[in-house]
């Protein structure tokens, strides 16, 4: 019988084949499920694409074959590696717009078309997301952004997106940013979707832009955990930019999402020496060049390069400045000094020179007057030769010219460095502390450092990280400040203006937690016969753990019959409390990168820092070179430290910088250390702890929260003292 | 409880060996991996020189990469979103557009005589665009939705699934001409 024929129009193709997909909303679904009873052309166009799909699933193909795998084998065995592109290329989202779009405010639209899908939908819990269409614009495209709160923006209807758009010229080495990035700060507001929407353009000539969402006044932030949402610049051909992904090598939070970059970089562009330098730079750092395994891909492309390179008589400077650069990242010596010359001789105003020559100049800096005028007056006509050609060569400058103890140069070079480093807060305080260690500079560094007290708006300042709170950066302001007081202060004492020295040196030690300022205020007060302020600044550093008992003595002599016991103890105590809450203030809140951190016993046995941390608080050292003298961890620090940890019921996690071998075991018995050392056999605590370097200190609380990181081997009993109080407090709260 | 048979290594252990460059390590995944990843090349770039170039390229740069692999979701998986992007790499290296603009038509590639009566599919998959093929590879035979699709080419959502539809609709007639 023939079916009736139902009335109504036929769905459009594109319905039918999402209907075959499906991916129709249930409503769809039913309407075209029933208009399919009754229509045999639609059936068959539905048919068509099903048989379509199973027709192309069943049709056989190739199989692998052995000599395939052989083929591989014999390429590996040959040396010959190849770098794979990253799996997880998350959207490669990117962007760009005009630098004076940017400066004008950036055009900013909020989406006027909120879409009215899930309108009672709630704030999604967990972790935010924010997503840009098109995925892979054109130079002045125009973006639209959705973000999808996480819980901590439930509330919200106004959010910021916080976005720093980079424009890095190819020919800036690596780990220099010579072009400051562009800083925006954008609203979105709630849409009638819950989610918040933004459309905007890029300035033209951004090829990578890293982004944020942070409530009004940036005490709250998502920052994708950590890691940033990123956009990057693609090309006609679709392929992102060789800009973009160098930018990314050096504006990824943590180097392994830099060594990630660089991959990308090297599989996009394999035939640009720049590209493998950047990788072997990151390469350098996360497996460290002792590796020789991890870094033998770079080695054999940079012994690729050198061949085809030498063999070109008409080479430009540029490219001899990359193979010497790509010399350098992976240390083959011998190449290098054919580069060296190659430039020296043909290239010899280029950057590349001018540093060469700029290094030969303060190798032959000797602690003799003579050779310190000689080596900075190279540097100096160097400078008139070449210009601003190289923040790092203008730090030797200013390097040299502390080292000649020459005011009139320190001012010389301290301005063409603070030129090169966009006249930056730190910047302004080590140029001016040293000046105002000579009286004929002094007036010239304090008008330097009274320029970094002048206050501003901590949200909208652009050396605010993304992902860094408007306290946090407030807490690195106030640790800035502090030692510009502490400059000033001091160099007013050496002026004899006493009474304004100390007040600047009572500010200076009013913040933080720094033994050797209230040292110098205590030695202030007590030369002007104020006891009082004495006494406080000494009762400082006798609360401190690290103090020795005997200095209490030695403070009480020095303060002679003015206090009495009662007095001092009182003053020891409400220093004790100063001490935590000034400790704490500092202290930040990081989990651990990754789900777990897997290390290897000296023994060989796997442990995850959970299993070594237990619960308790933790200090972690990174760097111990048990195959060596002269560990980078100071492990004779440790081995006192790690007794008087038992005391606050800490632990002592001591990582080792080089791999492990059988023979570590008795390394560990020679020395004679009570404590273990462990492997990052998996660089899984170098990923965990962003620690790609050595020595560094860490403190993670009992809750496995990294609390401080890059900490001062001096400070870490005290921090943990601080961390064992918070946590006695917490549970007597409870 | 999954318990497994004796003397058969655990996937992670492999992956662990093979991290070293253990060649019985890389044979054990090339044994249990490389047809699919060839299978998926072939299809991709219409090509078995090259999809036999992409899937040694994989397995020679496998130990090095599989240092970043975190174990997270499926192993297969991994490899295939490596192979994919290996594939667009090389097929944008030769000078192969994959990009295709919304507005812009889909074309078949001028298609040569067939002297078979029946053209068979991975004959058809041959006359589309890359740009086309990718989509109607990934979703109708790897099974990506137009999400992953949108994530691994960095297009919209939308973008994979109107190249789908196009992808389809020549198809289907490319096929029906020749039935």
């Amino acid at each position: 019988m023939k079916m009736p024929s139902l009335p109504g129009v036929h769905p459009r193709n594109a319905t039918l084949n999402r209907y075959a997909d499906r991916t129709l909303d249930p409503q769809s679904t039913r309407r075209v499920g029933t208009h399919l009873i009754g229509c045999r052309r639609c059936r068959e166009v539905v048919d068509g694409i099903n048989e379509l799909g199973t027709r192309v699933r069943a049709e056989g193909t190739p199989a692998a074959s052995i000599e395939m795998f052989d083929r591989i084998l014999t390429r590996r065995q040959a040396g010959d590696r190849v770098i794979l592109p990253s799996p997880d290329v998350s959207p490669p989202r990117f962007i760009s717009l005009t630098r004076i779009a940017i400066a004008a405010g950036v055009l900013v639209m909020v989406a006027a078309s909120a879409l009215l899908l899930n309108r009672n939908a709630t704030a999604a819990t967990g972790d935010g997301d924010l997503s840009f269409l098109p995925a892979h614009p054109r130079a002045g495209t125009t973006i639209d952004a959705t973000y999808r709160p996480s819980q901590r923006f439930a509330k919200d209807t106004l959010l910021m997106l916080r976005a720093r758009f980079v424009s890095t010229p190819r020919d800036v080495p690596a780990g220099v940013a010579a072009v400051q990035p562009m800083i925006a700060r954008l609203p979105m507001r709630r849409g009638q979707d819950e989610t918040f929407r933004l459309r905007f353009a890029f300035p033209e000539n951004a090829v990578y832009a890293a982004f944020a969402i942070e409530d009004d006044s940036a005490t709250r932030i998502d920052a994708h955990r950590g890691k940033r949402w990123e956009l990057f610049a693609y090309d006609a051909s679709d392929r992102p930019r060789y800009d973009a992904l160098l930018s990314a090598t050096r504006e990824r939070a943590g180097w392994d999402a830099r060594h990630d970059a660089a991959r990308m970089l090297v599989a996009e562009y394999p035939d640009s020496v720049d590209a493998w330098g950047a990788l072997g730079f990151t390469e350098n750092v996360v497996h460290s060049a002792s590796d020789a395994k991890a870094i033998a891909t770079t080695r054999s492309a940079f012994e690729r390069f050198d061949a085809a390179a030498r063999g070109n008589g008409d080479l430009s400077p540029a490219a001899m400045s990359q193979v010497y650069a790509l010399a350098l990242t992976v240390h083959d010596s011998t190449r290098l000094v054919y580069w060296r010359d190659r430039i020296l001789r043909e290239a010899p105003r280029t950057r590349t020179a001018t540093l060469i020559l700029a290094v030969r100049a303060i190798e032959r800096r000797r602690p003799d007057p003579d050779a310190l005028r000689n080596a900075l007056s190279d540097l100096d006509r160097l400078w008139n030769d070449v210009g601003a050609i190289d923040p790092s060569f203008t730090t030797f400058g200013l390097q040299s010219a502390i080292a000649a103890g020459n005011p009139a140069a320190i001012s010389r070079w301290g301005g063409r460095y603070r030129r090169i480093t966009h006249d930056a807060p730190s910047s302004r305080a080590w140029v001016g502390s040293e000046l105002t260690k000579y009286p004929q500079s002094r007036a010239e560094g304090l008008t330097l450092l009274r320029s970094i007290l002048v206050p501003f708006d901590i949200v909208s300042d652009p050396l605010r990280g993304l992902g860094q709170t408007a306290p946090s950066r407030q807490r690195q302001v106030d640790g800035l400040r502090a030692e510009t007081l502490q400059g000033i202060g001091e160099a007013l004492l050496a002026d004899h203006k006493i009474p304004a020295a100390l007040d600047s040196l009572r500010l200076a030690a009013g913040v933080s937690w720094n033994l050797q300022r209230f040292r110098g205020l205590a030695s202030a007060a007590l030369a002007v016969g104020d006891t009082d302020e004495a006494t406080r600044s000494l009762a400082l550093v006798a609360a401190d753990p690290s103090t020795p008992p005997a200095f209490a003595d030695s403070a009480r002599t020095m303060l002679g019959r003015a206090v009495s016991d009662a007095a001092w103890s009182q003053q020891v105590a409400a220093a004790t409390t100063t001490m935590y809450a000034r400790v704490l203030a500092r202290s930040t809140h990081r989990p651990l990168r990754g789900d777990r951190v897997r290390l290897l016993t000296p023994g060989g046995e796997r442990r995850t820092f959970a299993q070594l941390a237990d619960g308790h608080i933790t200090v972690v050292a990174f760097g111990a070179d048990l195959q060596h003298n002269g560990s980078p961890v100071d492990l004779h620090a440790m081995q006192r430290l790690s007794s008087k940890l038992a005391d606050d019921d800490a632990r002592l996690v001591v990582i080792a910088l080089h791999p492990r071998t059988e023979r570590m075991p008795d390394a560990i018995r020679q020395r004679r250390l009570t404590f273990d050392v462990y492997f990052d056999e998996y660089h899984d605590a170098d990923r965990a702890f962003d620690a790609y370097g050595f020595p560094i200190y860490c403190v993670v609380d009992a809750h496995g929260t990294i609390r401080f990181t890059y900490s001062d081997v001096n400070q870490l009993r005290t921090q943990v003292r601080a961390l064992a109080q918070e946590w006695q407090i917490a549970q007597a709260q409870r | 409880m999954h318990i497994r048979p004796q003397g058969v290594p655990h996937l992670s252990d492999t992956v662990a060996r093979a991290r070293t460059g253990s060649p019985d390590a890389l044979g054990r995944l090339f044994a249990e991996h490389a047809d699919g990843l060839l299978r998926l090349a072939v299809r991709l770039t219409a090509s078995s020189a090259d999809a036999e170039d992409i899937v040694q390229d994989v397995f020679v740069g496998l130990p090095e990469a599989l240092r970043h692999y975190e174990e997270r979701g499926s192993f297969d998986a991994w490899l295939k979103r490596i192979t994919v992007r290996c594939a667009f790499m090389r097929m944008r290296s030769a000078g192969r557009r994959v990009h295709t603009s919304l507005d812009e038509a889909p074309q078949l590639r001028a298609s040569t005589p067939d002297l078979d009566a029946r053209m068979s599919i991975d004959r058809a998959l041959e006359q589309l665009t890359p740009t086309l093929r990718s989509v109607f590879v990934l979703h109708e035979v790897e099974g990506y939705s137009h999400t992953e699709i949108g994530s691994l080419l960095g297009i919209r959502p939308g973008t994979s699934e109107v190249r789908l539809f196009r992808a389809r609709t020549f198809l289907r007639a490319l096929l029906d001409d020749r039935s």
